[in-house]
């Protein structure tokens, strides 16, 4: 146990090392950042000075180094547009993402737990069919698409639900149901819980348990779901990372004030440092999410553990 | 690691009859598959032949016809069935010029995806040891990227044009087909007519061009047609948050943003890019998931 668990942890250390190597290669990429803090006619001793400051004329492992240290404590760097630190920034959004993509999640599994199945006790059956178009258009249909028409519909049109951010809970209403139904994890969950369903209600301890006379109802709902369930969980808790970066395209359509809108009107001003921040922090929660879900299941089921 | 879950299910999946749907549905299944493929002949062909289909050039300006509503609506003209923007071009035209620039995307990033995840994932199936280990730690690395985000990151540093956009597309995409790959060359390369042609004399190469790549064009065909259909909303969503293909270029993407502004008075603007835009896509997951029951049947319950 404890080995996998380490294993897993390197890997993920690996995977974010990764990450902030690309990071900062790119942000060399974006230019000398000495041409952006000082006017053009700067003498070339204050631009050596300036260097020296910054740790420009180290050689370029040690600014590296330099980074992931300031990363490991928190400092994101500050913002070109707006001159404020980039953590901070973030730090007021977040939980507004947070919530969206909560809610967004919740809304998915409600339909597509019972959806998947139902789609796999009866397969072939009409509700099998409405699981797979559910999953198909969940799959084809983009997120600003829906976004856009459902305002259209219910906010320009019937003018029942607001179009964007507001106080109260049915602002939350229109960028939930488009990012639950269409950010690709309703048609994940839909088709993977049917398909493990029917996995596990070929095998062999299902079939003792209808031998020994259970309902089928039981047998279904309380022995096949529990294992048919293993593979998405994992599939949740990975994807609600994943949905907090396609929440760039729901917020943005919402005007939503989470780190996805800041993301988005960030590349409108050619901001680096705040999008790599929301990169970076991002991508940690996504490993994140992904090591915590693997070593719960670890715990529960050991053929993970030894697999 | 990432999607562990799918892994766990892919390896239960053992061979299953070529279906057990009942014949009937089968039939039926295969008759409206005929739907999808019209679909995406119009639209390939449309975007073929823009040039000479569209009725308009797609970036002529007419100021004087600008936000006109659908031919059938009030206000609307014949000569614009679809209505016009906001600078009078004409929605026809433009949504006919998108269909060029989503298709070929979405081809040209499956296609860099597709070589340099192939390549990877053979190398990585077949060499095994501390090559595979450093190609599938960086492939589960690049498979828990944030995508959407990264392509921003690349869209910011290097400005969007059509080129960027397929290199960074490409370049997200890989992993998907080196894991495919990998997985599918463990499998093959234990047979014995993969032994049999080592004891031939057969080189490395050799063998994975002549005995194992053939057996893989299969599920290759089918992740690689459900990934152009991805490949399609997410170069729209980046077009649409004004990091993909550049102004003025018409692209199913930005008009949807473009419409955003208007979406009070000219619900047209969004609404006609957004339905092509969904028809392709749907055309291609049904395309795709009808190729896997009918070419890797293994793999039919999974995502």
């Amino acid at each position: 146990m404890q080995r996998y668990i380490a294993g897993r942890l390197i890997q993920c250390l690996v995977t974010l090392l990764v990450i902030s190597l690309l990071v900062f290669a790119l942000a060399r990429l974006t230019g000398n950042p000495l041409d952006v803090m000082l006017p053009i006619d700067a003498s070339a001793e204050i631009q050596a000075e300036m260097s020296r400051e910054l740790g420009l004329d180290q050689p370029i492992y040690v600014q590296y180094a330099r980074f992931v240290q300031s990363l490991l404590h928190g400092d994101l760097g500050t913002s070109i547009r707006t001159r404020k630190p980039v953590a901070e920034l973030i730090g007021l959004r977040l939980p507004n993402t947070l919530k969206l993509v909560s809610f967004s999640t919740g809304m998915a599994l409600l339909i597509a737990l019972p959806l998947g199945v139902i789609a796999a006790t009866r397969k072939s059956g009409f509700w099998d069919v409405a699981a797979r178009t559910v999953a198909l258009f969940g799959q084809s249909v983009p997120t600003f698409w829906a976004g856009i028409v459902l305002i259209t519909i219910f906010a320009v049109n019937l003018d029942i639900l607001p179009a964007g951010r507001k106080e109260g809970i049915e602002s939350y209403v229109l960028p939930a149901v488009t990012l639950g139904l269409f950010g690709f994890m309703l048609a994940g969950v839909v088709r993977l819980l049917r398909g493990s369903m029917l996995d596990v209600l070929d095998s062999e301890y299902v079939k003792f348990a209808r031998m020994k006379g259970l309902a089928e109802s039981v047998v279904t709902w309380k022995h096949a779901l529990k294992n048919a369930l293993i593979p998405v969980v994992t599939f949740v808790g990975f994807y609600f990372g994943i949905l907090m970066a396609g929440s760039v395209v729901v917020e943005t359509v919402f005007a939503w004030p989470g780190i996805g809108r800041l993301a988005f009107e960030a590349v409108q001003w050619r901001d680096y440092p705040v999008i790599q921040g929301v990169v970076l922090l991002v991508s940690t929660i996504i490993l994140a999410a992904n090591l915590v879900v693997d070593i719960l299941y670890a715990y529960i089921d050991p053929r993970i553990r030894y697999g | 690691m990432a999607d562990s879950g799918i892994t766990i299910t892919a390896d239960t999946g053992v061979a299953v009859p070529a279906s057990d749907l009942p014949g009937s549905v089968r039939a039926r299944a295969r008759r409206l598959l005929i739907v999808p493929l019209l679909i995406l002949l119009i639209f390939g062909g449309l975007g073929v032949l823009a040039d000479v289909v569209a009725p308009y050039p797609p970036n002529k300006i007419a100021l004087r016809a600008r936000l006109l509503p659908p031919a059938w609506q009030e206000g609307g003209r014949l000569a614009h069935p679809l209505g016009t923007d906001r600078l009078g071009r004409d929605m026809t035209s433009r949504i006919i010029h998108g269909a060029r620039v989503s298709i070929a995307a979405g081809l040209a990033a499956v296609a860099v995806g597709g070589v340099i995840g192939t390549l990877l994932g053979l190398v990585s199936g077949y060499f095994g040891r501390w090559v595979d280990t450093l190609i599938m730690r960086t492939t589960d690395a690049m498979l828990s990227l944030p995508i959407i985000l990264i392509a921003l990151l690349f869209a910011v540093v290097f400005g969007p044009s059509f080129r960027n956009l397929i290199l960074v597309l490409g370049l997200v995409m890989w992993a998907r087909f080196a894991r495919l790959v990998r997985g599918e060359v463990l499998t093959w390369k234990e047979r014995e007519f993969v032994a049999l042609a080592r004891v031939a004399g057969c080189s490395s190469f050799r063998i994975l061009q002549r005995h194992i790549f053939p057996n893989i064009i299969n599920p290759l065909v089918v992740l690689a047609t459900l990934q152009v259909g991805w490949v399609i909303i997410v170069e729209a969503s980046l077009s649409f948050l004004g990091a993909g293909i550049p102004p003025p270029t018409p692209s199913w993407g930005a008009m949807i943003a473009d419409g955003r502004a208007h979406i009070t008075t000219a619900w047209w603007l969004s609404f006609f890019p957004g339905v092509a835009l969904v028809l392709v896509v749907l055309s291609i997951n049904l395309l795709g998931d009808w190729l896997r029951d009918f070419l890797d049947p293994r793999t039919r319950n999974l995502t």
